[in-house]
């Protein structure tokens, strides 16, 4: 089920500062685009994707608990996935909230798009994100190259980003 | 039923669309279904996430629907929404336990539409990457992904708060329980409009509803 975000975060916090422990973890997907002003984008898990410590597991652990949360809501699957984002994105990390004992920080709007785009060639479904996020032709064209870059691009991967082009553009 | 009763009522069948607030319950899981198809082309469009979440929950409940139910509430769908239901129902017996329920509506669907295909993707785009279940009721396009489960509320959530599926799982999944539940939720209403919303006959009708009037009066 969907996750309230901010509150999920606040509890997160206060588990952190009761064992007196600090964290910070980089976040991405629908939980970043919910955290940049998207508020009508739902999601049922917050991604890590770097920053996955011994200390966020447990902190996670009880909040899942308290809130009768699936113990996967905090995700550190999607480390997995680091290639889909584009080199240098460490840098590029902006603060999305800030609290006491914790700091999330959230890949680049760039580089979140950049990444959205490589999901849109296995997920038609997210094509929706890159509706909600407004996203402009120049920040498109980025993507694309990033997309391009990757070795199984291919022919039919051109035809879909010609048409998500089209509906995004209204071409 | 406008656009955001749809998504109300697919928060009542456990969908967690935030925008749409509390779920609505006045509507049947076919009702809804079949609101959706009608929606066609923007179905892969600007409601992308709602035509893959619906198939997401066909999928994982396609056991809870009533295939004459959809057979009734998809009589006046466009010839486009003829074929997304159809592609919902091809889902809809891919995974059901008794498949075989969903042959004659799936039948009935492929010789409305008939053999001709639709192309919502270029003609070029190859076969094998295209969605086989949009492809079976005669669309080209994409494959369109199914979503993750945990975006749903569980199963015991659903029923107990939805009257429709709580009283599928009580009295089986049957027209009896629809028009149960349906007299719960609408006692004025008329014999016509049931039968044609939840595609029973009037000897049905009848005898459900004089059970559900004695046991309205057992109970006061």
């Amino acid at each position: 089920m969907s996750i309230d975000v901010n509150h999920v975060l606040e509890r997160l916090n206060e588990y952190l500062k009761q064992e007196s422990v600090s964290a910070h973890f980089v976040t991405c997907g629908g939980a970043l685009i919910y955290l940049s002003g998207h508020g009508g984008r739902v999601t049922q898990d917050v991604d890590v994707l770097e920053g996955f410590t011994k200390a966020l597991q447990k902190a996670s652990e009880s909040v899942a608990k308290e809130l009768n949360l699936g113990e996967d809501w905090l995700n550190p699957f999607v480390e997995v996935y680091v290639e889909h984002f584009p080199p240098g994105w460490r840098d590029r990390v902006d603060l999305v909230r800030e609290f006491s004992n914790l700091e999330v920080f959230g890949v680049s709007r760039q580089d979140l798009i950049s990444n959205k785009l490589k999901a849109f060639m296995d997920r038609d479904f997210d094509k929706e994100d890159l509706l909600l996020m407004k996203i402009t032709r120049g920040e498109f064209d980025k993507a694309v190259s990033f997309v391009k870059s990757f070795k199984d691009f291919d022919v039919v991967n051109q035809l879909d980003i010609d048409i998500l082009r089209g509906d995004i553009f209204d071409e | 039923m406008n656009r955001d009763n749809t998504y109300q009522i697919a928060n009542g069948l456990g969908f967690t669309f935030s925008s749409a607030g509390e779920g609505n319950y006045t509507s049947s899981p076919e009702m809804f279904i079949s609101d959706v198809a009608a929606r066609g082309e923007s179905l892969l469009r600007a409601e992308s996430r709602l035509y893959s979440l619906t198939r997401t929950w066909v999928r994982a409940n396609a056991q809870l629907l009533r295939p004459d139910g959809l057979s009734s509430s998809s009589k006046d769908l466009s010839p486009i929404g003829l074929r997304f239901l159809l592609s919902i129902c091809l889902i809809a017996q891919d995974s059901d336990p008794a498949p075989k329920r969903w042959n004659s509506l799936i039948r009935s669907l492929s010789e409305s539409i008939g053999r001709d295909v639709i192309y919502l993707y270029p003609r070029n785009y190859p076969q094998d990457r295209t969605d086989e279940f949009l492809r079976g009721a005669g669309i080209h396009y994409r494959r369109v992904a199914f979503q993750d489960n945990r975006k749903f509320r569980d199963l015991r959530w659903i029923i107990e708060r939805n009257p429709w599926i709580r009283n599928r799982v009580l009295m089986t999944v049957s027209a009896r329980a629809d028009i149960y539940t349906y007299l719960s939720i609408h006692s004025d209403a008329k014999e016509k409009d049931i039968c044609d919303e939840l595609g029973v006959g009037k000897s049905s009708f009848y005898s459900i509803k004089k059970s559900f009037d004695l046991i309205r009066l057992a109970h006061g």
